[in-house]
């Protein structure tokens, strides 16, 4: 049920930010300095992959049983944007580390959740002007949650709770919660591969 | 009594005795039709998501085994067939999940209800000359049946207004009426039919087509009375009759939303929100509760 509503990663987007703020506070600060000197901010995006899921849906709407017009704008349009901030600390001269986070992203009916994203840079040399690296990454979080309606069809439909954007098509308002977004991110788990050379 | 069928070209029909049951057909077995260009844009829209119709049943008694063609472009191309085939085909593209029943004139038994949820389509009406009290007519089984079906609500009763350009339950210019649509008035869950010339909208208002009955003054058939596009320019095909489909169509796709739904819940869905502003000089005693809508009937009244 936590995990259901989002709260499970809430939570570990909490948790994870305070980790991380412990950490800050209690490195030494010759060594703060160090662990800053090595990281790098290598990404700043605003929304995510899912973003374009509920923007696409703000054009539509439909007219009510007594003839007045629903537009989703309202309900999907942005509230607060999903900034994601990634960064690259390395361990050692072929190895990075790579963290980051979303703030999520809101709207009247919809939430991407915070997300967390970590992973590892690994590079190598490829004879004199080559460079291999490998890319591993997943991104914990970031899902797309749709809120769902409560709609009054009246004496033939009483009160229901349904999909705000299917409450008038021929389907079963119950059954309109079934395709209520639920989308895990795209870049939950990501690896490349590059091959560099300088010539 | 004879039965008319309630089409532009009128066609008379003896009634014979018959003894088969009716015969089961099920539209949806093949691939769900397109849009047609004579249905409404409701149609379209409400087929973008939805079932079409599934878990109900419509019955069309109508004409199926006389020689008495029609010609209509039901699907863009001509279709030939009896009145009957007409109307059921037209019913079965409305709403192509459901299942169908057909039964003949010349089958006079009573119609049995199915387990589903059952809409009866008449596109017919049943004439005699005009004098009788309705209430003392002995109806045979089948439109007994109906009556009593729709006097109960358990079913959706829907009946095509007519095309005698009068008022339904009045008597016609030749001095004859339509008793099947005076017994229907006043009961529960049936609908009267009207056509208007083409589909309506705000911007361009359709008028009753020249042919169509009306509501009349009687409030108790205005307030049964719905209307529908008949764009006989699309369709090839004129006529009360090919009004009622739509609305039974309707009916089933309401059914398909709205389960737990009666007959009566689904008729004063469509009553309720049949619109007024997509007709020429809206009048109840013209136009009854106004031209159907299926997209608003499928909507909430509100949302948050």
């Amino acid at each position: 049920m936590i995990f259901k509503n989002g709260i499970f990663f809430q939570d570990i987007g909490r948790c994870v930010a305070a980790s991380l703020l412990a950490v800050v506070v209690h490195v030494s600060a010759a060594g703060a300095t160090s662990l800053l000197e090595e990281t790098h901010l290598i990404n700043v995006t605003l929304g995510s992959d899912l973003s374009s899921i509920p923007s696409s849906a703000r054009s539509e709407g439909y007219e009510l049983s007594g003839g007045a017009s629903i537009s989703f704008d309202d309900w999907y349009q942005v509230r607060t944007p999903d900034l994601r901030l990634e960064f690259l600390t390395e361990i050692r001269s072929d190895l990075g580390f790579i963290w980051g986070f979303g703030t999520g992203e809101y709207g009247e009916k919809y939430r991407i959740d915070p997300s967390l994203k970590i992973g590892l840079l690994y590079t190598a040399p490829v004879g004199d002007n080559g460079l291999f690296s490998l890319r591993v990454t997943t991104r914990i979080g970031g899902h797309l949650r749709e809120r769902a309606c409560t709609a009054d069809y009246g004496e033939i439909g009483g009160v229901q709770r349904v999909n705000c954007r299917l409450a008038a098509t021929p389907l079963e308002p119950r059954e309109t919660l079934q395709y209520l977004w639920d989308e895990r991110p795209g870049d939950r788990l990501q690896a490349s591969v590059g091959l560099m050379f300088r010539f | 009594m004879f039965t008319r069928k309630i089409a532009a070209i009128a066609a008379t029909l003896a009634l014979l005795a018959g003894a088969a049951p009716a015969q089961e057909l099920s539209f949806g077995a093949m691939s769900t039709p397109p849009v047609q260009g004579w249905m409404s844009s409701d149609i379209g829209e409400a087929w973008s998501q939805g079932y079409k119709g599934r878990g109900a049943s419509i019955t069309v008694i109508d004409d199926f085994s006389s020689r008495n063609y029609l010609a209509g472009r039901l699907t863009g191309g001509w279709t030939i067939g009896t009145h009957g085939v007409m109307t059921y085909f037209q019913s079965a593209l409305v709403a192509p999940e459901a299942r169908f029943r057909i039964q003949d004139f010349t089958n006079t038994r009573s119609v049995r209800l199915t387990r589903n949820f059952d809409v009866i389509n008449l596109s017919y009406g049943m004439f005699a000359a005009d004098g009788y009290d309705v209430n003392n007519i002995w109806w045979g089984a089948r439109e007994g049946s109906v009556i009593n079906h729709a006097r109960t609500g358990n079913a959706l009763v829907v009946k095509a207004a007519g095309n005698d350009g009068v008022a339904v339950g009045t008597a016609t210019a030749y001095g004859d009426q339509d008793y099947l649509a005076s017994a229907l008035i006043g009961t529960r869950s049936a609908l009267f039919v009207g056509a208007l010339d083409r589909n309506g909208s705000v911007e361009a208002p359709a008028s009753m087509a020249w042919y169509s009955n009306t509501a009349g003054s009687d409030e108790r058939v205005q307030d049964q009375f719905l209307t529908v596009g008949v764009d006989s320019s699309r369709l090839g095909l004129a006529g009360t009759s090919f009004a009622a489909p739509i609305i039974s169509g309707y009916g089933a796709i309401l059914h398909s939303k709205f389960r737990t739904a009666t007959p009566t819940d689904i008729a004063n869905r469509l009553l309720e929100t049949a619109r007024t502003d997509t007709v020429v000089n809206y009048d109840p005693s013209v136009y009854g509760r106004g031209e159907a809508s299926l997209s608003r009937a499928l909507a909430p009244a509100a949302i948050r």
